[in-house]
């Protein structure tokens, strides 16, 4: 029997309990990992939809601009831009004069009513290079270009060639 | 394995996190404990096989259960406490005790006395993790690191979060447990 100063453990020998390799502990890692339910993914962003459909998207909208935009910044509409650089105002009454049948009324009253401030006049200085409302300033410019041209003569133009507006039409 | 891993406290607040951090934080754990857990489980459940088994389970459990550990506790203790509970279930499961079917025995007696000549190493290994098994937890998991691990005091509070005055109590009130347990089958 053993005494009470000396415990029986202290009479054991102890064994090594065997430990495997840092591999199969990576490998446990692993296989945790597998194991564990799948959650929110972390998509990464290039492969989002949306993502794909907006690079889509921009490219197009790149590649048109670059399209219709000239290397001076001047945007052209798509439509075919009127140079007015290159007309001179009396190539443009002559065209007029030449075409005046194929202009309906109600058009050239809404042309006149949408350009009231302008007048034809001297050559043109500048591209108009925008449609929309706002005015830049090189469409201010443009402001020159009928101011010679009273609207009376233009309506006086076209009472000659028999053309019926009224007042209301051409915002007199 | 060789990454820095951060304090309890960091760990924590990863894991308790809905996103990608939470697996951080439970490969830090994993990195950290499951050396120690392996020898631990092992012992209970002999075989490299049923080990691998306990330990992924372990894990699993503790990623399932990550919110109730608030850290009340040190994390340590926490996962032993699962480590323990689920090796028991194997063993139940498995319709197998703690204490038989050794693949190699725990301990042997360094002198074999005439009384002690008679006892096998399988039998008194088998005495002894019985012996262990009948110890509250806390008294358990110190007498398990400092015997068979031979862990300092200084190094089980820092993975039980206790003192070493505290330990020390502990350890001896264990050790005097399995010594009866002992004589108790000795004189049998």
């Amino acid at each position: 029997m053993k005494t009470n100063e000396q415990h029986i453990i202290d009479e054991l020998k102890k064994g090594t309990t065997p430990v495997p390799g840092d591999d199969y502990f990576a490998q446990l890692k692993q296989d945790i990992f597998d194991r564990l339910e799948p959650t929110v993914k972390i998509i990464p962003f290039y492969k989002k939809t949306w993502f794909i459909s907006a690079v889509a998207a921009s490219i197009a909208l790149i590649v048109s601009v670059t399209y219709f935009f000239d290397g001076n910044e001047t945007p052209k509409p798509a439509v075919a831009t009127v140079d007015w650089n290159s007309v001179s105002r009396n190539e443009i009454l002559a065209y007029i004069d030449d075409n005046i049948a194929d202009f309906e009324a109600e058009t050239i009253a809404q042309h006149l009513d949408s350009i009231p401030n302008w007048t034809l006049a001297k050559p043109v200085v500048g591209k108009i290079t925008r449609t929309n409302t706002a005015r830049s300033k090189k469409e201010e410019k443009y402001d020159d270009l009928f101011k010679d041209i009273d609207k009376q003569d233009i309506l006086k133009y076209l009472e000659e060639e028999d053309i019926e507006l009224d007042e209301e039409m051409l915002g007199t | 394995m060789h990454q820095h891993i951060p304090d309890e406290a960091t760990i924590l607040s990863y894991l308790h996190r809905e996103d990608a951090h939470a697996r951080i934080a439970l490969g830090w754990i994993i990195d950290q404990h499951s050396k120690r857990l392996y020898t631990t489980i092992r012992r209970w459940v002999k075989t490299h096989e049923d080990t691998n088994d306990v330990l992924q389970e372990v894990f699993l459990k503790i990623w399932k259960n990550k919110h109730q550990f608030q850290g009340n506790s040190a994390l340590f203790s926490w996962i032993y406490r699962i480590a323990y509970n689920e090796a028991m279930q194997f063993l139940k499961r498995e319709q197998r005790h703690v204490s038989v079917d050794l693949d190699a025995p725990l301990v042997e007696f360094h002198h074999s006395s005439l009384h002690f000549g008679k006892i096998t190493p399988d039998e008194i290994s088998a005495w002894l993790m019985e012996a262990v098994e009948t110890l509250p937890e806390k008294q358990r998991f110190i007498f398990e690191h400092k015997y068979f691990d031979d862990l300092k005091y200084e190094e089980i509070a820092l993975l039980t979060g206790g003192s070493v005055g505290g330990l020390k109590a502990n350890y001896f009130h264990a050790v005097k447990k399995i010594e009866d347990y002992l004589k108790t089958k000795l004189n049998h």
